[in-house]
């Protein structure tokens, strides 16, 4: 058998970024780090990294999740975050994540928001998606929100049980299948 | 550090003979570390229980082939396997990847339906979810003062755009936040 001829990474490291190569979205660099006073610590720290003190001062989290121009949907700990603290999200990532969380038992927030974004396929069509929504959702009257999230309760609570209870659920599903 | 929860850790050595155990950042740069690994696992011949979890939980990186899209990583994986010929049934691959069996099936058209990788869908890797470190919460609207919150952390192109949309959204509505790391 011939050495099997590996492909490099190097040439290919942008390629999940192809959805800017048009220069219809700008995505230059930005200056980071940019961090309000009420966020105290790293996004990403020990202690932030699956729940923070200060989502108490956030509806929802628009989640950026690790890629966007993917073809399966991907959930990291970014997902997980709001679910964990008890709030709403909205996703830029890939198609479908909504749809696979909905699968796993989770609620989504299509009452509130136009979840319609998850199924575009096309990369720069759902950003677009995502940030239209995003505006029209801070547009919205404060109490208004905050009247959804009291009126929602039970769903928060539902989406915290679902993904603590998640692990054992899939076990349980691992060992029947291994059987 | 094992990105696969103990429990389904302690399940798969509890019904295989677990030989070797890979994850994808260890070799993903440099594939000559992965074909030594799988030469010290090269045998004759396998027992019926033997098995290599393979840890595959990071991004790969994607391109066209016959307008199917496979990751490179992927391809080089079982280019390395094949080149050495060894048993793909031996894999479990333990991922994040929702849907990688439809590549893995074209990776290895040309091998036996018995020999093929079982597959572990899951984004409840130990990097994404530790379940003894969250705690819960009670629920309080009490101290909701913005709409939303954007935060950023790696640099990435999808970021920056993201960054230049919302920045344009009243700072009353939205928290933004972003950190320095770069690719």
């Amino acid at each position: 058998m011939p050495i099997f001829n590996v492909l490099s990474l190097d040439p290919f490291i942008r390629v999940n970024d192809a959805f800017v190569m048009d220069h219809s979205i700008d995505a230059r660099p930005i200056e980071f780090p940019i961090r309000p006073s009420i966020i105290d610590s790293e996004p990403n720290s020990k202690e932030t990294r699956y729940q923070a003190d200060f989502y108490q001062y956030i509806a929802c989290d628009l989640v950026v999740e690790t890629v966007l121009d993917y073809p399966y949907p991907y959930i990291s700990e970014k997902t997980l975050r709001p679910i964990l603290c008890k709030r709403m999200f909205l996703i830029l990532g890939p198609v479908g994540v909504l749809s696979l969380l909905r699968n796993k038992g989770f609620y989504t927030f299509n009452d509130i928001i136009d979840e319609s974004y998850d199924n575009i396929s096309d990369p720069s069509d759902r950003f677009r998606a995502v940030i239209s929504e995003a505006e029209k959702f801070c547009s919205r009257p404060l109490q208004e929100i905050v009247q959804y999230l009291e009126h929602s309760h039970s769903k928060f609570e539902h989406n915290f049980y679902t993904l603590t209870n998640l692990q054992e659920l899939e076990l349980l599903d691992l060992e029947k299948s291994l059987k | 550090m094992k990105e696969i929860s103990t429990k389904v850790s302690d399940l798969l050595n509890k019904k295989y003979h677990i030989i070797s155990h890979w994850n994808f950042l260890e070799f993903d740069q440099d594939f000559s570390i992965l074909r030594e690994r799988a030469r010290g696992i090269k045998k004759d011949h396998y027992d019926l229980k033997d098995r290599i979890i393979v840890e595959h939980m990071d991004t790969d990186y994607y391109v066209k082939i016959n307008d199917f899209q496979i990751g490179i990583n992927l391809r080089n994986f079982f280019g390395v396997m094949a080149e050495l010929d060894i048993p793909h049934h031996l894999f479990i691959f333990y991922t994040n990847h929702f849907g990688i069996k439809k590549e893995i099936d074209l990776l290895c058209e040309n091998r036996h339906p018995n020999d093929r990788p079982t597959i572990i869908e899951t984004f409840l890797s130990r990097l994404h979810y530790k379940q003894e470190s969250v705690q819960n919460i009670d629920f309080n609207v009490d101290s909701v003062k913005f709409n939303m919150l954007c935060m950023m952390h790696l640099t990435r192109s999808h970021r920056n755009a993201a960054y230049r949309e919302l920045d344009k959204i009243d700072r009353s509505k939205i928290l933004l936040s972003g950190t320095n790391a770069n690719f």
